[in-house]
């Protein structure tokens, strides 16, 4: 075998393995869904939240924007109010009093007092009164501004071109005693340069009270004199602590990074602390990147995320699970919101790293881990539980499986009596009373069987029996004629069933003649075999009575047609082969035509006219047909079961193939040529059972040879009975010669001696004549033949019947017994009458 | 040939020579006629008998029918060749051939 068996797989672990299979299969699914379901709502919800936060910054940043600048609008609506106040002021003096503006005292330390500065030591002070009466009008207004300020107003203060500083508070600048003025250059302030430089009003950058009260911004404004030439800044110093306050508070949730802050105009981040060391610029704000930095100090309004540094942090949960909390990557993103603040050109910015933002996510995300390991947890516990139960389930699905194959081996050995014991109620059990039923049914089945056999078996044999005896009856021993060379002669039959129809025969009738038939009865078996042996004895004991043909066959007939009740009936191919002369008389009776090969050509079939088949019907004639063989020439005669061979595609063998399988081997001994066609006919039905009976006869005719004359010697003679010794020694001392057996000599001398006696006795009676011996010896092969001439009444001795020689002592007839002796012991005997001589020959091989 | 008869004359011994051929079966038939009367026992030797025809068969058959009328006559010692020539005959049923 070529192909390679496959390994074998129990059906257990086949089971096992599926279920297994299917089982991790579906977990492997719901798992992938449900994680991959966590995963997209995550990703969702990530997009949600970052789009919600993005919203509600942007909310936060502008309404923290509108509330400093309303808050801070109010303080410039009150400088641009005392700024037009003081303008009136310078154009028209006359509508006011003059108001002295006195110099800071120390017993005013505590008391809202007006006061006056002076810028330097240059400035003369008469160069100044009528501005200082004309400007100290503005005290009323400024007392009740600072009163009704809740405080926040700590001071209000102008400068003027000419170098005049008047401030309203209650701490009056104590360098100088009192009454001398002091100086102070507020012209290199901050607010007076700014209103100076734009013409409107101005804040300046917060700084930290010198008091300490707080956090201070001031707000100034410009005026101008009767000639609307800039004459001076009016501004107040406001305590916006709490205002700021307002501002940077932002409800950002508890974590520490998430805050508010403010950008002043010089890009540091506003501080509420006195202490510069820890004031930063935006640009040393944590996480911080340069895109977004200048984007706030653009004046941008927006929401930014600057990406961080990305590292690996331990982050313990707040809920203790069983890993405590996480390892996993930290991203520093940081999402910064920032809007600019119209009035005093400051950024309100707000910071909220991206993991405060995602938190929820993250804690979806620690979920999702979370499931997944208890995916991974669930999954072993489940494969070993599916393991388990599929191999319990396997096995207990396979034990009465592999029991029953147990009980069927039992029966299967040949144990009948044996029961398979499975009882389960499903398909199994069914096969096993399957199986008990077949025990059962096949040990009646072998009991019957073993009784037919014993009957086929009996019936077998004694068709043995018949099949040796109806072989036995064809002649088998080839060379059949061992001293016969004039021809070769070989037959075979192969039938089809133990005992056949078919048969053959051949028989020498006489010296010169001899019988060939090929005959085929009508069915098969038993009773065609029977018929074969009345046809075949009947033919050749009516052919050995002599007769063409025509006329044995006519005979045959009528005896086979008597009481023939089975309706058999027989073709027959019979021949008479004259041997001396190649001529051969047939007559065909429904059987196939005979094959002849010329001596220098091929095979062909010899197309004779027919004849029924004989035992058809009673008083029959028969057509004879005659033709010659010649030295070399093949007689080839056959049954229908060479030409009707059928293979398994039911075609025909045919008489075509039949002489071209007679050709291939046409010079071969007549035994290969037959064997020959039987090969092909083998070849050609292949596994196809043989269907007829095969039976085949070949003859290669040789001829008389032309023998060689060794020696002729005569001896005339008178013929008398006493001469007969001077007769025999004569032809003796010929025979001696050629070392003639005695055996031979005895018969020869006998057959001389009959003939001769003949002669004398009869041939001139009752006068005395001489008589001719003649004896002519052949070589090759050794034959000697004696010719008898006399010139007496012609008698063809051979003419005369034989004697019955089984008749008894009383019943005998003296006479013919002589004649009898010489045609029996001798080869041939011819006679012939010629130039009124009777010429007697005898031949014998020596 | 040779003929050996008891002192009463009726057991008759023959014993054959080589040959019997219609010469010496004329002889044998002159002698036989007169040696047979009264022979109820007539036995042939033929050990020394090889040849045999068809006229010296005829004498035998004469001898059988004669003797068989009151007596038997038996044939011992036949040679094969002469078997085979009684065989053929058919004398093999005629006479009383004793091996």
């Amino acid at each position: 075998m070529e192909k390679r068996e496959k390994t074998r797989r129990p059906i257990r672990s086949k089971v096992q393995n599926m279920v297994f299979v299917i089982s991790i299969a579906a977990l492997i699914i719901t798992s992938a869904v449900g994680i991959i379901g966590m995963i997209r709502i995550q990703n969702d919800s990530e997009g949600a939240l970052i789009s919600q936060m993005e919203q509600n910054l942007r909310n936060i940043t502008t309404n923290k924007a509108d509330l400093a600048d309303s808050e801070l609008g109010l303080y410039s609506s009150y400088v641009g109010n005392l700024a037009a106040y003081i303008s009136g002021l310078y154009q028209n003096p006359s509508g006011y009093i003059s108001h002295d503006v006195p110099t800071p005292k120390k017993e005013d330390k505590g008391k809202l007092v007006i006061q006056r500065t002076l810028r330097d030591k240059s400035v003369l002070l008469k160069n100044l009164e009528e501005e200082i009466y004309l400007l100290g009008n503005v005290e009323p207004v400024w007392h009740n501004l600072i009163t009704s300020g809740k405080g926040l107003i700590t001071v209000i203060y102008l400068g003027t071109e000419k170098g005049l500083l008047i401030s309203y508070d209650d701490r009056p600048d104590l360098s100088a005693e009192d009454g001398n003025d002091v100086y102070y250059d507020y012209s290199k302030s901050a607010w007076y340069k700014k209103v100076k430089e734009t013409g409107r009003v101005c804040f300046t950058d917060l700084y930290m009270d010198v008091y300490q009260r707080g956090l201070m911004i001031t707000c100034a404004a410009p005026f101008y004199d009767a000639d609307n030439n800039f004459a001076g800044a009016v501004g107040m110093d406001i305590l916006i602590s709490d205002l700021y306050k307002d501002i940077i508070e932002v409800d950002l949730g508890e974590d520490k990074g998430s805050y508010a802050f403010l950008v002043d105009n010089n890009g540091n981040i506003i501080n509420n602390d006195n202490d510069s060391s820890k004031q930063k610029t935006l640009h040393e704000e944590q996480g911080m990147s340069e895109f977004v930095a200048s984007e706030i100090l653009a004046g941008k309004t927006g929401v930014s995320l600057a990406k961080g540094k990305t590292h690996y942090e331990y982050t313990p949960t707040e809920n203790a699970n069983f890993l405590g909390g996480r390892l996993g990557t930290v991203e520093d993103n940081i999402y910064f919101a920032y809007t600019p603040i119209e009035s005093t050109g400051w950024k309100f910015c707000v910071r909220i790293p991206e993991n405060v933002i995602l938190a929820p996510v993250r804690s979806v995300q620690r979920n999702v881990i979370f499931t997944i390991f208890s995916f991974l947890a669930a999954f072993l516990i489940i494969i070993v539980i599916v393991a388990v139960a599929s191999r319990k389930f396997s096995k207990k699905l396979t034990d009465p499986i592999i029991a029953l194959t147990h009980d069927v081996k039992e029966i299967s050995g040949g144990n009948f009596d044996y029961r398979a014991k499975i009882q389960d109620n499903d398909e199994i059990g069914d096969l096993a009373k399957s199986f008990n039923y077949m025990a059962l049914s096949l040990k009646d089945y072998i009991r019957d069987l073993a009784a037919v056999t014993a009957e086929k078996e009996r019936i077998g044999a004694e068709l043995n029996v018949a099949t040796q005896i109806q072989a036995d009856m064809l002649p088998r021993i080839f060379p059949p004629f061992p001293d016969r060379n004039e021809f070769e002669i070989y037959a075979t039959m192969n039938p089809a069933k133990e005992v056949g129809g078919d048969f053959y025969d051949f028989f020498l009738i006489n010296h010169n003649h001899l019988g060939l038939v090929m005959a085929d009865v009508s069915g098969k078996g038993v009773p065609a075999a029977l018929f074969m042996v009345i046809a075949k004895t009947l033919i050749k004991t009516r052919a050995l009575m002599g007769g063409t043909p025509a006329e044995i066959l006519h005979d045959v007939n009528n005896q086979l047609c008597e009481g023939n009740e089975a309706e058999l009936f027989v073709t027959v191919w019979l021949g008479i082969l004259e041997i001396s002369t190649g001529n051969v008389i047939s007559a065909n009776a429904g059987h196939e035509y005979p094959a002849i090969k010329r001596a220098d050509g091929k095979f062909e079939l010899l197309k004779t006219k027919h004849s029924p088949a004989v035992a058809t019907m009673e008083g029959m004639k028969f057509r004879e047909a005659e033709f010659t063989l010649n030295r070399g020439d093949i007689l080839y005669i056959y049954t229908d079961g060479v030409a009707e061979a059928t293979n398994s595609a039911e075609e025909l063998y045919g008489t075509d193939r039949m002489i071209d399988a007679l050709n291939k081997k046409a010079d071969a001994p007549i035994n290969e040529i037959l064997a020959e066609v039987k090969k092909d006919v083998d070849d050609f039905t292949g596994d196809a059972p043989q269907f007829d009976d095969i039976t085949m006869l070949g003859l290669r005719y040789y001829g008389q040879e032309v023998n060689k004359m060794v020696e002729t010697k005569k001896l005339d003679i008178a013929a008398e009975i006493k001469n007969l010794d001077a007769v025999l020694a004569f032809v003796d001392e010929q025979l001696e010669k050629y070392g003639c057996t005695p055996k031979v000599q005895m018969q020869i001398d006998v057959a001389v001696e009959e003939i001769f006696v003949n002669i004398a006795n009869y041939a001139y009676n009752p006068e005395i004549g001489s008589a001719g011996i003649c004896v002519e010896v052949q070589e090759d092969p050794l034959v000697v033949s004696i010719t008898f001439t006399d010139n007496g009444v012609p008698y063809d001795p051979l003419k005369k019947p034989d004697p019955d020689v089984t008749l008894s002592a009383e019943e005998r007839q003296i006479g013919g017994l002589g004649i009898y002796m010489v045609k029996k012991s001798m080869d041939d005997i011819s006679y012939n009458y010629k130039d009124g001589k009777n010429i007697l020959t005898i031949k014998k091989s020596l | 040939m040779q003929f050996e008869k008891n002192e009463d004359g009726t057991v008759l011994r023959l014993t054959l020579d080589k040959k019997l051929s219609a010469v010496t079966a004329e002889q044998l038939e002159k002698e036989l006629e007169e040696k047979l009367a009264g022979v109820k026992d007539f036995t042939i030797d033929m050990a020394k008998l090889v040849y045999v025809s068809s006229a010296g068969l005829r004498v035998l058959l004469k001898a059988q029918k004669k003797v068989s009328e009151n007596g038997t006559m038996r044939v011992i010692n036949a040679v094969p060749e002469v078997m085979r020539i009684f065989e053929t005959t058919g004398f093999t049923d005629i006479l009383n051939i004793e091996k």
